[in-house]
């Protein structure tokens, strides 16, 4: 073949290869009709459980298709948000990662209000035929990605729900002498401490427990809310038997408690006796390596979410323990109990799709007890609907609501605080570390930083409201208009419930604010804790 | 052709056409620029601001701005991103012009004023509660029989029991507020909405429990609807029941508690004390 000759054969193939590729794909777009996609970032158990639910809604559902989309997580966020912009989104999408202004949500995601507040037809002929779909789910899903308050409304549903358990070793565990797990914080303390030594001294490759991203705080925060659950009870001021930390800030400028409070003092002491266990560095170590430690069998224990425990069980060559996470300080004391678990693999439907009625329909299967009860055993995760068992491997896993109430902790809000306090923390496990030390270097900026935290969450606490404004004032002008009010599917009692919550909150926490900035001199605006009978019930 | 029984040359038949079409369209002209203001309600209504926003504002580019835009394009300026103090001026100022034009509707009016009181309330930075409750003074004084009287109560109440003041000078304001809401309060929403915001004050401000119990248990009979805040108030009205020793009503609402939110984390302390007063009798 000359070279003249190649000169023209080469485009002209390329051209008919791309007419043949882009018939294909017009071929194959004119048929995709039916085709739902949904993207999300988990685990191969994961993609299985979909695939299984999948084929049975096929099977339902002549001519639909279903096609998992599955992402890395980190880059995940970034490629939904440019899908979403572009309108060019699966039709699901798991809500992973957080948008900067929760309206984004109800721009980009159907808002699932009116079906959750309807029975699932999928539960016909179960007791749950006539329960509203939202009530079918165990926690009620009362919380975000599922419910924002902020909207007063629904913008996911849960696949499954997340709890956490220190996973341990068994074998290892039996030699090194012991015959059963800690049952409190002290006993993993003491444990800790053994084996750390035992390690040095024979010169073993072996920590303890191992950590990895927020494992280790999240561990010690554990312990100072178990210690301090009646704490809690005796600062709430509205006899609610738990608060968001905000409140807790609010009581802490009051002076209703401080570090140095019996309960919260103990509990840092604990926290610090504990912490010194851990791996040095263990708040900079990254995901994946504690895991990966604990998989080559060398550390006796992991905190692991119950989404990750199929990785485990497949990966680890030895037997798994599992045991809810020590945190009391002696095993007379209640834990805290589990309730409002974090909702898993959250599921929107996108507005702009093409097939959001399908979409709907496939989360309302996946959202029954039969399909949710096929895909959480498939993907051995723990059951998001109520009356449905977790397949056996995972039941240790299962939510237990015997316990207390949570008490306080230190961390309060969010990352900013996690910073402030976790640079100061080598003041507690370091080696010349004590809760004195701690406690006394933290007093003063610990109480600044509570100043400017509360002010901040005022501020986004007012945002509620604001946002709300203008949703009323249109459902007003509707209304005044004529518009049928149960066709905007918007309450408007509940919106101005909503806005004296959250007004009123703010304005709390604006007086707790000028009270605390005020000469300790000045008469007071808030009354004192009066005496009152005891919050617990006295232990058995 | 047919439809014109007297012949007529075609450039006549093709001028009354133009004059039809004409006159068609501007009949149809306000019907359109009502159902575009209704969009762009809808859009607000459905937390879409970027869209409710493109509208109003195209509108009021056009020059066809009614009173009804202008109300719209100053309830979007109250959450358009990116906020700024000059977006809140100008809904300042859109909303007191339509307060103050009496040749308009009474409703829109009293929307305008009671929108502006909630600007000063929550959107103005630094939050203004003296101007919010001085037009929530005037939409009372004003408007006293619209619907936006009775909220402006309840907000006008929110700031005044938020008030720096003494804890004796507080107790009277909150007494004076619950007395002045039994008089004034009629439907049963605002009286709800006024007994959730005095219980959680008479709790937060003065730790008073017997009053703050009467508040929150009209709460509950006037059926709340929020069902997040639902759980709290189920447990708070147990809890206070214990505290003050009513045993019956303590059992009852512990039961209705668990009941109804089976999987909260404070069940189990309920059945606690529902067996330590079921213990007692």
């Amino acid at each position: 073949m000359t070279a003249r000759r190649l000169l023209y054969a080469v485009p002209i193939a390329l051209a008919l290869g791309f007419l043949a590729w882009s018939s294909v794909r017009q071929f194959r777009h004119g048929r995709e009709d039916n085709v739902l996609r949904l993207s999300h970032t988990q685990a191969p158990a994961v993609v299985a459980g979909f695939d299984r639910i999948a084929r049975e809604y096929e099977a339902l559902h002549p001519g639909v298709k279903i096609e998992q989309i599955v992402l890395p997580p980190r880059s995940y966020t970034a490629w939904l948000r440019t899908r979403l912009v572009g309108e060019v989104a699966p039709d699901i999408v798991e809500l992973a990662g957080w948008m900067d202004d929760a309206g984004d949500y109800a721009r980009y995601y159907r808002d699932l209000t009116p079906d959750l507040l309807a029975p699932n037809p999928y539960n016909r002929g179960t007791d749950l035929e006539s329960v509203r779909w939202r009530d079918t789910y165990l926690t009620g899903i009362p919380e975000v990605p599922n419910y924002f308050q902020t909207l007063l409304a629904y913008h996911s549903v849960p696949s499954s729900f997340i709890t956490y358990r220190l996973i341990y070793n068994e074998e290892l565990l039996r030699k090194l002498g012991y015959t059963q797990p800690p049952r409190t914080a002290v006993e993993l303390t003491a444990m800790s401490e053994a084996i750390t030594r035992r390690a040095r001294e024979q010169n073993l490759s072996l920590i303890p427990i191992a950590t990895e991203s927020e494992n280790g705080r999240t561990l010690l925060e554990g312990i100072l809310r178990a210690s301090t659950q009646e704490t809690l009870l005796r600062i709430d001021p509205y006899g609610n038997w738990w608060n968001w930390d905000d409140e807790v800030s609010a009581a802490y400028l009051l002076g209703r408690w401080t570090l140095r409070t019996p309960e919260v003092r103990r509990g840092i002491d604990a926290m610090g006796q504990l912490g010194r266990q851990l791996p040095p560095g263990f708040m900079q170590v990254s995901k994946g390596e504690g895991t990966f430690l604990f998989m080559q069998g060398k550390a006796v224990f992991l905190l692991a979410p119950s989404f990750e425990y199929t990785l485990f069980r497949t990966h680890c060559k030895f037997p798994l323990g599992v045991v809810r996470v020590p945190a009391t300080l002696s095993p007379t004391d209640r834990l805290n109990a589990e309730g409002n678990v974090f909702p898993s693999v959250n599921l929107g439907v996108v507005k702009a799709g093409k097939h959001q009625e399908l979409a709907l329909d496939f989360l309302r299967y996946l959202g029954s007890r039969e399909g949710n009860r096929h895909f959480t055993e498939t993907a051995l995760m723990l059951p998001a609907i109520s009356g449905l068992k977790p397949r056996p491997e995972i039941a240790a896993f299962a939510p237990v609501i015997a316990g207390r109430p949570a008490g306080l902790a230190i961390w309060l809000f969010g990352k900013a605080d996690y910073f402030f306090i976790n640079q100061r923390l080598h003041e507690l496990i370091g080696p010349n570390g004590s809760t004195e030390r701690f406690i006394s270097g933290l007093e003063r900026p610990y109480r600044e930083n509570q100043l400017t935290a509360l002010q901040r969450r005022t501020f986004l606490t007012r945002d509620t409201g604001r946002r709300l404004d203008t949703v009323l004032a249109a459902l007003d002008r509707l209304k005044a208009q004529g518009e049928e009010a149960a066709t905007l599917q918007r309450n408007e009692e509940q919106i101005l419930e909503t806005q004296v919550i959250f007004d009123s909150r703010a304005a709390y926490f604006d007086l707790v604010l000028g009270q605390a900035r005020q000469a300790a001199n000045r008469e007071p605006y808030f009354a004192p804790l009066p005496d009152r009978p005891v919050p617990l019930p006295v232990s058995p | 052709m047919l439809l014109f029984p007297v012949s007529l040359p075609p450039s006549h038949l093709r001028s009354l056409g133009a004059a039809l079409t004409l006159a068609a369209a501007a009949a149809t002209l306000p019907a359109a620029d009502e159902r575009a203001a209704l969009d762009s309600y809808r859009a607000a209504v459905g937390m879409d601001f970027p869209q409710a926003s493109v509208e109003v504002r195209q509108r009021h580019r056009d020059g066809r701005a009614s009173a009804e835009d202008r109300f719209n394009l100053a309830i979007v300026l109250l959450n358009e991103q990116p906020q700024s103090a000059a977006k809140l001026d100008q809904a300042r100022q859109l909303m007191a012009a339509l307060a103050d034009d009496v040749s308009l509707p009474a409703d829109l009016r009293a929307a305008s004023l009671y929108f502006q009181g909630r600007l000063e309330q929550c959107h103005a930075r630094p939050v203004n509660p003296a101007a919010a409750d001085g037009l929530y003074a005037r939409v009372l004084a004003d408007f006293p029989d619209s619907a936006y009287a009775e909220r402006a109560f309840v907000m006008q109440a929110v700031i005044r029991q938020y008030e720096p003041l003494s804890v004796a000078e507080k107790r009277a304001r909150l007494l004076a507020l619950d007395a002045a809401a039994e008089a004034r309060l009629r439907t049963p929403l605002t009286q709800r909405l006024y007994h959730l915001s005095a219980g959680l004050a008479w709790s937060r401000l003065l730790q008073d429990d017997d009053r703050a119990y009467a508040h929150y248990l009209r709460v509950h009979e006037l059926k709340l609807q929020n069902d997040y805040e639902n759980s709290n108030l189920l447990v708070r009205l147990g809890e206070l029941s214990r505290r003050r020793g009513d045993k019956a009503a303590a059992l009852k609402f512990f039961r209705e508690f668990i009941t109804r939110f089976p999987a909260d984390r404070r069940t189990s302390l309920a059945r606690e004390w529902i067996a330590v007063l079921e213990a007692k009798s």
